[in-house]
């Protein structure tokens, strides 16, 4: 009876807490939308706009010149969210869901994952879950940005509990489970670097048992290559066209990037200069406090005004390790101790990389800036903080089980302790989440985007040509739209959403161009030569200007704007550069300009005539060559783009992407004459000869004057590794699915 | 040299081992840190003679802020020739923009002349917190025993970019370039070189600390020759007759010892030389502001020793490593002068060797579980 009591009274505080973390945002945000930053957050909120103008494509544009980083990532979890978009029917549950659910998520399966290692362990395991999700490292590192990385809150217990269960019981249903959330959290999958934040500690403390003679790994080795590679194979939709993207040297290409000179360099200097905590706020499980400080983060003042006040009770946790290390060997023995050494050895190597500064072990984790690649760990105290959380949950759930078993007067007043100053460590989250902008005082990224805005947002796509790129003013140092609520204390201040909401693509700041573009934009904006300004703006596609005028003087001032540069972004730059008003919202909050030079996607324009048929495929027709004729797409350069002899064109033209696939088998022509076009741009050399003998197909027609008019395709080659990443994964999980019924 | 020689030939003549472990191999390692020390553990090249100067009434630096149109002097007397550089101590400065930086003049001449013999502009991007900026010139062949007045004057310094000068001594340091073939000339000039480098080495507790690295090697070679000599030894087993002494060290020995071989020389041993480790740790985390690996190494090391020749259980090594956890938190929290940073780097580097000791501990367990199967 007292059994069936305990378990009902688990199981409401489990539905309490859930229920509280449900109704978390609804606190923190006042009914808005927290929206922003680098990842926009648009995905939990306008699911749709996102499947529609970024998550299909290789290719894409967001507010920035072409970038070659594929996003395919997004699409289970944003098919999932245009579902429950239209069950909620709300823009605020919609996002507060959302937000919660790595909260829910990591602490139900955090639960389940402890139960499995340690045995019926109810309320130590709801004790140590709580410090999983809510400890300051969790919610400074991941909830306060809340970009995709904080998915892995939820993933990582999701996956370590279906594969200890698997290599506990061998039980396929675990497989399934564990491929079907890793489909729909894919998006996590991508956060690759704060994965390998998790996975590298391990892997390290397994080695390190290895080394010095005890080999944990030898019985599950075999079920831990089929559990692996079933989760590999779930992702390859994504995967495959991410490495493929990796073997292209364009100029944007993300392997280049990886182990670029540019990156290495910088992991010294960024490790010198932020290695400054020690090892004591993290083993309280707090964030390191000195480089908030020495940054005047906005935690800072957190720190100063509550944790400081409080942290000695947080000295619980170490009690709690350390007693649990000095007594364990009385307490558990065979293979439960060979764990619980796994456990430590890489909760030690966790704690080591996400402090670095450890004596001379600094040096060393500055040698391995040598290793190509690992600079992506330059800011080790983000990539590692939820890999040494998860690490040190796990390993205070040992103690305290050990605690119990060895002293277990202590349990009970323990566990009480623990749970009381795990929720008063919690108490400040909504200063650290809902904090104001960086370097501003009253400036809140939690905002309801105006209606304005979107009404704005409707009519362009009527007027601008999906062809185009805008020039955004002023120019800000990211590539950031500020999109104001009139209250002008809530903005939305991220990524460029305009791409989304219009499909076309909007150049906001800096970070939109190469730097020799941005710096020659610069350049003649600040030396007020408009004539070069024109023909810059005319070589990257640009046609239209968009002015926002209420970005109030706080934000301005802010580190978002180069307030030197901000001075030449006036009324004589804008009627230097543009002809005539085009569009002006409604309380004339946006105004659409049209520049002064017409502008072409396809040079020379007089013979070309184009369709846009998606973002990776144009087709085109190039009347009157007599010879040869130099073709110029100004987009940004890259060698996947390729040239398609094509049939005479039809009068209409519906998509339909994985027919593309035949591009394949396809030859493609002018390979050779494919270069990068000195201003900006591809450009090849068509060439009538070459099409005149080699095309098996209607390619082209015989003008009366001897001249030729040729139809051609233009397509980006790398989009066809995402359709062959689908089959694969399609495949995969359908033959596992046979598997399991068999 | 004479008496080198005379001093090996006597040791040879002796023959005896106590010679050679006590005396010889210890002198090999002094010399051998004092090599390494002059060569490679000085901030400035080998050829480079170095004098620390103190707050006086003549200096007056510490914590002075340099705003537009001030001057900060110094004097000194030259202890050597060839006076080539003045480094000044700067404390943290904030990092502003390349063209927001502040200009300094640096100007030396010596006392009783009207006209600068050097003067020169420096940027204030150059300095960093709690280092030296080097003011260097052309060497003054004949600077010893003159005395010089150096000034720096900021053009630029303003709230935001005024660089502070050091807080603590020395403020300055003045550097002597010497030629090679002057040091190398003869016998005699190469000895006085040394003893003078030697000297210079000393004179500055900085430049002691970073060398302490390459003393590790005598440390633990004296460590590990005591704690197997039978004279001290001896004097731990007249200790250990203590019945007092005794009774305390056997209750605590099950959780410090792995083993109960050898009981009276280990629990005599750890007696004294476990505390002593423990102080030398305290004094670390106490007195010695900056944390410095030589020393961290230095402190494992030697607790690593204790343990191999002790046979320490784990728990001594998780127990310190909690003890210096607490004591940091308590650091932080009531804002004690003790460096947290180095207390904390022990107490992960004890939390290491005890699971080192675990593991190896578990892995001879299994093994003897396998050998007694077979």
């Amino acid at each position: 009876m007292n059994k069936k009591v305990l378990r009902i009274s688990f199981f409401a505080l489990n539905v309490l807490i859930i229920g509280l973390f449900f109704y978390l945002p609804y606190y923190l945000f006042d009914g808005r939308l927290f929206l922003g930053g680098d990842d926009t957050r648009l995905y939990y909120a306008y699911p749709s706009e996102l499947l529609k103008y970024l998550a299909s494509y290789s290719w894409i544009t967001i507010s920035s010149l072409p970038s070659n980083i594929p996003n395919f990532h997004a699409i289970p979890f944003l098919l999932v969210s245009v579902l429950l978009d239209t069950i909620f029917q709300s823009k605020t549950y919609l996002f507060n869901f959302f937000f919660s659910l790595p909260f829910v998520l990591g602490f139900i399966y955090f639960q389940k994952c402890i139960r499995e290692l340690l045995g019926k362990e109810y309320i130590l395991s709801l004790a140590t879950s709580l410090i999983y999700v809510l400890s300051p490292i969790t919610i400074v590192s991941h909830f306060s940005h809340f970009l995709t990385p904080v998915w892995l809150v939820a993933l990582l217990p999701i996956i370590a509990y279906h594969y200890v269960r698997y290599i506990r019981y061998g039980t396929r249903r675990d497989i399934i489970f564990a491929v079907l959330w890793s489909i729909f959290l894919s998006m996590a999958y991508f956060a690759i670097v704060w994965l390998l934040g998790a996975i590298i500690p391990l892997v390290c403390g397994a080695m390190f048992l290895i080394i010095v003679g005890i080999n944990p790994f030898k019985k599950i080795v075999k079920r831990t290559i089929v559990f692996v590679s079933y989760i590999f194979s779930s992702q390859l939709f994504w995967l495959v066209p991410f490495f493929m993207s990796m073997t292209y040297k364009g100029e944007t290409d993300l392997g280049g990037k990886v182990i670029s000179k540019t990156l290495s360099d910088s992991f010294s200097p960024t490790v010198l200069s932020t290695a400054t905590g020690n090892i004591i706020y993290p083993l309280l499980t707090f964030y390191h406090k000195q480089i908030a400080v020495d940054y005047n983060w906005l935690i800072k003042d957190v720190f100063i005004s509550y944790w400081d006040h409080i942290s000695p009770l947080s000295m619980i946790y170490a009690i709690v390790l350390f007693l649990g290390i000095i007594t364990y060997r009385q307490t558990i023995k065979g293979e439960m101790k060979v764990l619980f050494l796994f456990v430590l050895s890489a909760f030690l190597f966790a704690l080591y990389f996400f402090t670095v500064n450890i004596g001379f072990l600094r040096s060393l984790f500055l040698l391995f800036g040598h290793i190509p690649g690992f600079s992506i760990f330059r800011n080790f105290t983000d990539k590692f903080s939820l890999g040494y959380i998860f690490i040190y949950s796990v390993l205070l759930s040992f103690c305290l089980h050990i605690i119990k078993k060895s002293i277990p007067k202590l349990f009970a007043p323990t566990i009480f302790l623990v749970i009381v100053i795990t929720l008063i460590n919690f108490l400040p989250v909504k200063q650290v989440i809902n904090s104001p902008v960086w370097t501003t005082k009253h400036i809140y990224q939690t905002v309801n985007l105006p209606t304005e805005y979107f009404e704005f947002a409707e009519k362009i796509q009527s007027i601008v040509p999906n062809t185009s790129n805008v020039f955004s003013l002023p120019q800000n140092i990211a590539s950031y739209a500020v999109i104001v609520e009139s209250n002008r204390n809530n903005a939305y201040i991220g990524t460029s959403p305009f791409k989304f909401f219009t499909g076309i693509n909007d150049l906001s700041g800096s970070m939109s161009y190469p730097e020799e573009i941005s710096n020659s934009i610069r350049e003649s904006i600040v030396t007020r030569n408009y004539e070069k300004l024109l023909t810059t703006l005319h070589q990257i596609n640009v046609g239209y200007v968009l002015i926002t005028n209420n970005i109030p003087d706080e934000i301005t001032h802010s580190y978002l704007f180069d307030i030197h540069y901000l001075k030449f972004q006036n009324n004589e730059l804008l009627d230097s550069i543009t002809e005539s008003e085009t569009l002006r919202s409604a309380n004339g909050t946006y105004v659409l300009y049209t520049m002064k030079k017409p502008m072409a996607v396809f040079l020379p324009p007089e013979n070309i005539e184009f369709r846009k048929i998606s973002p990776v495929k144009y087709e085109v027709k190039i009347n009157n060559i007599k010879e040869s004729q130099e073709l110029l797409l100004k987009e940004t350069y890259h060698p996947g783009w390729r040239v398609y002899l094509s049939e005479k064109q039809k009068s209409t033209v519906t998509r339909h992407d994985l027919l593309d696939l035949k591009y394949f088998f396809k030859p493609s022509f002018f390979d050779l004459s494919h270069k990068r076009s000195i201003s900006y741009g591809n450009t090849w050399t068509i060439d009538t000869n070459t099409v005149l003998h080699d095309s098996t197909i209607s390619s082209y027609e015989k003008n009366a004057d001897g001249t030729v008019n040729i139809y051609l395709t233009l397509f980006f080659f790398p989009q066809l590794y995402f359709y062959i990443g689908i089959i694969s994964t399609v495949l995969i999980v359908s033959i596992l699915s046979l598997y399991i019924q068999l | 040299m004479k008496h080198m020689v005379i001093f090996l030939r006597y040791m040879y003549r002796l023959k005896n081992l106590f010679a050679i472990k006590w005396i010889i191999l210890p002198i090999f390692f002094v010399s051998l840190w004092l090599f390494f020390s002059l060569f490679f553990s000085s901030d400035a090249s080998f050829t480079v003679l170095q004098t620390s100067h103190v707050e006086s009434n003549q200096n007056h630096f510490f914590n002075r802020r340099l705003l537009k149109g001030q001057i900060v002097s110094g004097t000194f007397t030259a202890k050597e020739n060839y006076l080539g550089i003045v480094s000044v101590k700067f404390t943290k400065t904030r990092t502003v923009e390349y063209l927001d930086e502040d200009i300094l003049i640096f100007r030396l001449k010596e006392q009783g002349n009207s006209s600068w013999i050097y003067e020169n502009t420096y940027r204030s991007g150059l300095a960093k917190a709690d280092e030296y900026i080097p003011f260097g010139f052309v060497p003054l062949v004949d600077s010893k025993n003159k005395t010089y007045i150096f000034e720096l004057e900021s053009l630029r310094g303003n709230d935001t970019n005024a660089l502070i000068l050091g807080g603590d001594n020395p403020i300055y340091v003045t550097k002597y370039q010497f030629p090679k073939n002057e040091i190398f000339n003869n016998p005699r000039s190469i000895l006085d070189f040394f003893v003078k480098k030697t000297f210079t080495l000393l004179s500055n507790f900085d430049l002691v600390l970073s060398s302490l690295l390459y003393l590790l090697p005598f440390i633990f070679y004296i460590t590990w020759i005591s704690l197997g000599n039978t004279y001290v030894l001896y004097f731990l087993k007249k200790l250990h007759k203590n019945k007092k002494y005794k009774l305390w060290t056997q209750r605590i020995s099950n959780q410090i010892y792995r083993s109960d071989i050898d009981g009276i020389h280990n629990h005599a041993m750890g007696i004294v030389y476990i505390p002593f480790i423990i102080m030398l740790m305290i004094w670390y985390i106490a007195f010695v502001t900056e944390s410095i690996s030589a020393i961290t190494i230095g402190l494992a090391g030697l607790w690593v020793i204790a343990i191999y020749k002790l046979d320490l259980n784990s728990t001594l090594s998780y127990v310190l490593a909690f003890l210096l956890v607490m004591l940091s938190v308590l650091s932080i929290y009531g804002n004690w002068m003790l460096s947290v940073d180095s207390s904390s780097s022990l107490s992960y580097f004890l939390m290491i060797i005890g699971i080192i000791q675990d593991i190896l501990e578990t892995r001879s367990i299994n093994n003897n579980i396998k050998n007694s199967g077979s």
